[in-house]
């Protein structure tokens, strides 16, 4: 008997016949087609599989798809059609934090959470809950600058 | 000004999105996934091979599926895409098994037994030069030795009163590009596209022809975004190709090859890890009057690219300095470990870690201040280079000096240097020029090469040329050249990820040479498009690329000039030091650099911080031991945003006449004074003389229990 497993993807209800111990990444990246989701080590070290789990980052590397039943997920694919991801997408841009990529959609993640949750993060606070998220290109001040552009930004967006 | 407005780069959006496709992010209909078979151990000869029951669906590819060499042709030295009766060092491809279920295709990659007949293993550079265990290559495996000498350097040390020596260690550095290697073959009929995460497409073409012994139409290579590169996607993805078309080959079907980060970080090339002591002859008084420097770089079980590795190090190893006589040796040796290559700096970070600590050392020494102690020695302008060239252009090095003291209040600072706590503070410096691009070649007219631009019917230009934006944001930059030229905006310049069957061969893209050498051949082919801009139709403008008229080379003595330009720069750090744990933390780095003409100072500054970054890593944190190569990103520590202190840096201007608008190169110059700056502060904070890299908080406490 197969096993469905169901949960919300980026606000709508879906479900997967995956093997419960298949990695969430996995499914998200082959079977729903959201390649914005990277995979830079799958051990739970570099962030680039970041989503929000019921609004937390979470590594997607190291969940396994059953432990998404009746959660909610949402990767960058969710999030690129909001406001706040304007205002994120413009700030990385304009404070040239983004040079190979490869990070930046688990960047953003973070980011997007981290200001709703503290809306006047200072440069310590913005370093610290991006110290999960690996970049190896920009040495990270031009991510941290980019993340003090939105919060100046952000007004009431999110 | 020139270039003042910092354009957005076009890859941003779908960067930021998500939508961006990289290798691992494609897909075909019937594709199949690949794993490789590796040698677990470093070093025997295969005595039996034994293969899991295979499901139906699956096989295994090795060198008997190779069509024509099992040669990667693009090396110099002999190298195998797969072993065959011998393996040379730990993770050594032996085989693929493919099929089209990834889990199952690594479970089957797992279970293939391979029996071995080991031979002694050479661990280190040292154990290479012994000769203790039976040589790996010749009798004293030596790859490749040159050396370099001027004035009477027998002559120095004869007249000498004190020789000063120093030793200094640098290990591997992993180039840890956040996207692992990856490729796809896709076989089409005749035809095979290659789709791939590499700086060098046609170079990959050719590899491939190599292998295959086909005609180069056969091969189709579409070069993909690539998520960082920093040298490491120039001589893996050979491996990946082959592998991958060899398959793609024998099963007519889509391949996909993507490395694992655990097998990235043990199998793909690293930065040589290397050895360099220095004797400087000195008279009563202290003055240098001859340096001596040796070094040996630590290569893998095949050479790969070590000789242009070690000797555009070498021809870096007397520094920023011109001494009354030199002489440098180096040798390139074998060992059983993973493949060292192609890395940011290419040779310069070892050796001028080498001659900035030699130089801080004897200044502390004589207890004089280590910019003045230095000064004595500085090129200017018209100095003879080391193989008996010329510096033919200003050089900007007390500028960038006076810049870096000023940004980091330097005088003042290091007065500040008191203890508080368990807490040390130190400020250090280190200096340091890059020649570009990498020089061998400058000793031949370059191949009959050429890049250019198409004239689209609908007005836009697109530039041909395969140079690869791996991320550092070159295709901004070149478009920005040819916008200035053509007097057009930017928005009308394309620039597409390269495709062989598209665009012409001209180079890898490496070395820091894009800007500064086919900078200024697009700007070339712009100037001579500009009058035709309102002719209709499409058209092509095709420029010769060329070596600058300066450069005078004498390849039977091997006298000249060995780099095109030199960028010239200045690197001031600031450490704590935990005297209760060891650990060090830097707090603040700054810098200046000439690089010529800015190009788009956004993109510099990211080039900068980036590379002052990745070189705190390999002065701090990054370590491969020998014995334990590390397959988790747990145990190999790069910076992360806690680790990376604020960097601080200003431009010098200093136009290089045949550059695109005065510009030379910003890639890979920022890495290259870190590790001695920070090992200057270290030292300067504990009061002792510190000689390796990385200084971990184990080396640390070892020096400081000796000194006490």
């Amino acid at each position: 008997m197969t096993k469905l497993t169901s949960f919300i993807l980026n606000g709508a209800s879906v479900s997967t016949k995956a093997a419960l111990d298949l990695r969430l990444v996995d499914v998200l990246r082959c079977e729903f087609n959201l390649i914005g989701t990277k995979e830079g080590c799958g051990e739970g070290e570099c962030g680039a599989c970041m989503i929000l789990l019921d609004g937390h980052p979470a590594l997607s590397c190291l969940m396994l798809v059953g432990a998404a039943k009746d959660r909610n997920i949402l990767t960058i694919e969710g999030l690129r059609s909001t406001k706040g991801f304007a205002v994120l997408s413009q700030a990385f841009n304009d404070a040239g934090a983004v040079q190979c990529g490869f990070c930046t959609p688990g960047m953003i993640m973070t980011t997007y959470a981290l200001l709703r949750d503290n809306p006047s993060p200072d440069d310590a606070a913005i370093r610290a809950a991006m110290a999960g998220n690996l970049c190896r290109c920009t040495g990270y001040s031009m991510i941290v600058e980019a993340v003090s552009l939105a919060v100046q930004r952000r007004g009431e967006t999110w | 000004m020139p270039f003042s407005i910092d354009e957005d780069r076009v890859d941003t959006i779908g960067k930021c999105s998500g939508t961006t496709r990289y290798v691992g992010d494609l897909s075909f209909d019937n594709m199949l996934e690949a794993v490789t078979v590796r040698s677990r151990i470093r070093r025997g000869k295969i005595k039996n091979i034994s293969l899991p029951d295979m499901p139906d669906g699956y096989f295994c590819v090795d060198a008997s599926d190779i069509p024509h060499q099992n040669q990667v042709t693009y090396f110099q030295d002999p190298c195998p895409y797969f072993a065959e009766s011998e393996v040379k060092y730990i993770a050594q491809p032996i085989m693929l098994i493919v099929g089209p279920d990834l889990r199952e295709v690594r479970r089957l990659a797992q279970e293939v037994q391979i029996d071995y007949e080991e031979i002694p293993a050479i661990h280190t550079l040292d154990e290479a030069l012994e000769g203790t265990k039976p040589p790996l290559h010749n009798d004293d495996n030596v790859y490749f030795k040159e050396d370099f000498s001027y004035g009477d350097i027998d002559g120095a040390f004869a007249e000498s009163d004190e020789i000063f020596e120093t030793q200094t260690r640098t290990g591997y550095q992993e180039h840890l590009y956040l996207e692992t290697q990856g490729v796809v073959a896709v076989p089409e009929t005749g035809k095979m596209t290659v789709y791939a995460s590499t700086q060098g497409p046609h170079a990959m073409r050719n590899a491939l022809v190599g292998a295959f012994g086909c005609d180069e139409k056969y091969f189709r290579i579409k070069q993909m975004p690539l998520g960082g590169g920093f040298g490491g996607k120039i001589e893996s993805p050979f491996f990946l190709a082959g592998h991958a078309a060899f398959a793609a080959r024998k099963c007519k079907q889509p391949v996909r090859l993507i490395y694992s980060r655990e097998e990235d970080l043990l199998a793909t090339t690293k930065r040589h890890p290397s050895r360099v002591v220095i004797r400087s002859a000195l008279d009563a008084k202290g003055n240098i009057l001859g340096m001596d420097i040796d070094v040996v770089f630590q290569a893998g079980g095949y050479a790969l690219s070590c000789r242009m590795v070690l000797d555009t190090g070498l021809k870096k190893a007397t520094g920023v300095y011109h001494f009354p006589a030199a002489r440098v040796l180096g040798r390139a040796v074998a060992t059983n470990n993973p493949m060292a290559g192609a890395y940011r700096g290419f040779g310069g970070p070892q050796t001028f870690f080498a001659i900035e600590t030699h130089m801080n050392a004897l200044a502390r020494k004589f207890k004089k201040d280590p910019l003045q102690f230095k000064a004595d020695y500085f090129i200017k302008q018209g100095t003879n280079t080391l193989t008996g060239g010329k510096y033919h252009f200003h050089v900007a090095l007390p500028e960038t000096i006076k810049e870096a003291t000023r940004l980091a209040d330097y005088e003042r600072r290091k007065k500040m240097q008191e203890q508080h706590g368990p807490i040390l503070r130190g400020l250090g410096q280190a200096l340091f020029n890059f020649g570009a691009p990498f020089s061998l070649s400058t000793n031949h007219p370059l191949p009959d090469r050429y890049m250019g631009l198409l004239k689209r019917k609908d007005g836009r230009v697109e530039i041909l040329s395969e140079l690869v934006d791996m991320g550092q944001g070159l295709h901004t930059a070149l478009r920005k050249i040819v916008a200035r030229a053509l007097k057009i905006p930017m928005e009308r310049i394309i620039y597409n990820d390269a495709d062989t069957d598209r665009v012409p061969e001209a180079s890898i893209t490496g070395a820091s040479m894009s800007v500064v050498l086919f900078g200024r051949v697009l700007k070339d082919a712009a100037d001579k498009l500009k009058p035709r801009l309102e002719e209709p139709g499409e058209f092509r403008v095709l420029e010769k690329i060329k070596q600058p008229d300066h450069l005078q080379w004498d390849p039977e003595k091997q006298q000249g000039d060995p780099f095109h330009s030199y960028v010239w720069g200045t690197v001031i750090a600031q450490v704590e030091v935990n005297t209760l744990t060891w650990q060090v933390t830097a707090r603040k780095i700054w810098t200046a650099l000439d690089v010529g003409t800015p190009i788009d100072r956004r993109i510099i500054k990211g080039q900068i911080e980036g590379g002052i970054i990745q070189g705190l890593g390999y002065s701090l944190l990054e370590s491969m031991p020998m014995d334990a190569m590390p397959t988790s990103l747990a145990d190999y520590i790069i910076p992360t945003s806690l680790d990376a202190p604020p960097v601080e840096s200003a431009l010098i201007a200093n136009p290089y006449p045949p550059g695109p608008y005065g510009a030379k190169c910003v890639g890979e110059p920022p890495l290259i004074g870190v590790g001695p700056a920070i090992v200057d502060a270290v030292a300067n904070a504990c009061g002792i003389e510190l000689f390796q890299l990385p200084v971990s908080p184990e080396y640390l406490m070892q020096k400081m229990a000796n000194k006490s």
